[in-house]
């Protein structure tokens, strides 16, 4: 979280870590973030509902319809490797829900994980938010099953709800609340 | 203005589902601003200028019909569905009445003719409602229909100054299509 430091000024919580850092979503990361929803539809189902938008509208709803979105880079060489936001922030309440997609080769990495931490810190930080949301489809749970089992309650599950590789699958709704764990 | 084509009925014994048209404009905003009959949560606790209003009003709608009662023909409610996901197969589905047409029938019996124009029209699998906690009592009618709760987020809304749950069921669409 931020915090004051031996003088007394503000210190802002750090956009970087072990493995990745994120950076503010500029021009030239446009193509690599289009390509990656062409590529991965699926780990946009929370933006474009799994669909391939075309290039104006992919464009407009990334600039105009997200809360603090980043481009994830690799720490080692820069290079982007995914893409972090929150969307359906609700500063009345208090709560947003955030989306995530990593590329295909790196996720079950751990990078992502810490990719989604440094942002959720990040948001947590810069704004009253009490709980982050995710919807979460059954075929990524595997990946984060042992987050969901300490960090994130499970406050819902919508049967059915994704369709996928020829089958239904749920959506969990997983809520994560900064106040019951430093982060 | 009423459509009843192609065997779709948009009406029920006591009420018509009619489209909106610039008239309705009026009712709706007094409808959506009205504290007591807090449809508020679709514009987030908001107050917006009329202009905005008007403009917004299709923002993420599937299709919504202002709901008439047969007695006078005048405006009792709203009926809409919105965050539709047609590739998907579901849609949320809310509505608003006024207070007189609370516990009248009117409401079950202008979102079931709405249910059934929407299962008519598109190939939904699943419909949604959600509403936070302090909507409950206006939402009881629909504890008549094969309604499951799914999802309860809790403390997600902020109203009069506290935290409410914010509930979602799924009603069965089967259920519905095979009873008739």
């Amino acid at each position: 979280m931020t915090h004051l430091d031996a003088d007394h000024s503000l210190v802002s919580p750090s956009r970087s870590g072990r493995w990745v850092k994120l950076a503010p979503v500029d021009d030239h990361y446009m193509k690599f973030l289009y390509g990656l929803v062409v590529k991965q539809p699926h780990d946009f189902h929370w933006l474009f509902s799994s669909t391939v938008p075309n290039w104006e509208i992919f464009v407009s709803v990334l600039l105009e319809r997200l809360s603090l979105p980043f481009v994830i880079l690799a720490q080692t060489d820069s290079r982007p490797i995914g893409f972090v936001s929150l969307y359906n922030l609700r500063l009345d309440s208090g709560v947003s829900h955030f989306g995530i997609c990593i590329e295909g080769s790196l996720q079950g990495s751990g990078i992502g994980t810490e990719a989604l931490w440094l942002h959720l810190k990040y948001c947590a930080a810069k704004w009253n938010i009490r709980k982050f949301y995710g919807e979460i489809p059954e075929w990524s749970v595997q990946n984060i099953r042992s987050h969901l089992n300490k960090e994130f309650v499970e406050e819902g599950r919508l049967r059915d709800h994704f369709y996928r590789d020829g089958r239904y699958w749920d959506c969990i709704i997983a809520a994560y609340t900064p106040a019951q764990r430093s982060l | 203005m009423t459509f009843e084509s192609d065997g779709i009925l948009t009406s029920g014994r006591r009420i018509i589902l009619e489209p909106i048209t610039i008239e309705h404009y009026e009712f709706l905003y007094d409808l959506f601003i009205d504290e007591d009959i807090n449809f508020h949560w679709r514009l987030a606790g908001l107050v917006p200028p009329k202009r905005t209003f008007q403009r917004t009003l299709w923002d993420a709608v599937l299709c919504q019909f202002v709901v008439l009662n047969r007695n006078d023909m005048k405006p009792a409610g709203l009926v809409q569905s919105y965050k539709a996901d047609l590739h998907l197969g579901h849609a949320y589905v809310g509505g608003a009445f006024i207070r007189a047409a609370q516990r009248t029938g009117i409401p079950i019996e202008g979102f079931r003719v709405f249910i059934d124009y929407l299962l008519s029209t598109w190939s939904l699998r699943k419909l949604y409602f959600e509403y936070p906690g302090y909507n409950e009592p206006q939402f009881a009618s629909l504890s008549r229909l094969p309604i499951v709760k799914e999802a309860s987020l809790v403390d997600y809304g902020y109203f009069n100054g506290r935290y409410w749950d914010w509930t979602i069921f799924t009603l069965d669409v089967k259920h519905i299509q095979e009873r008739e």
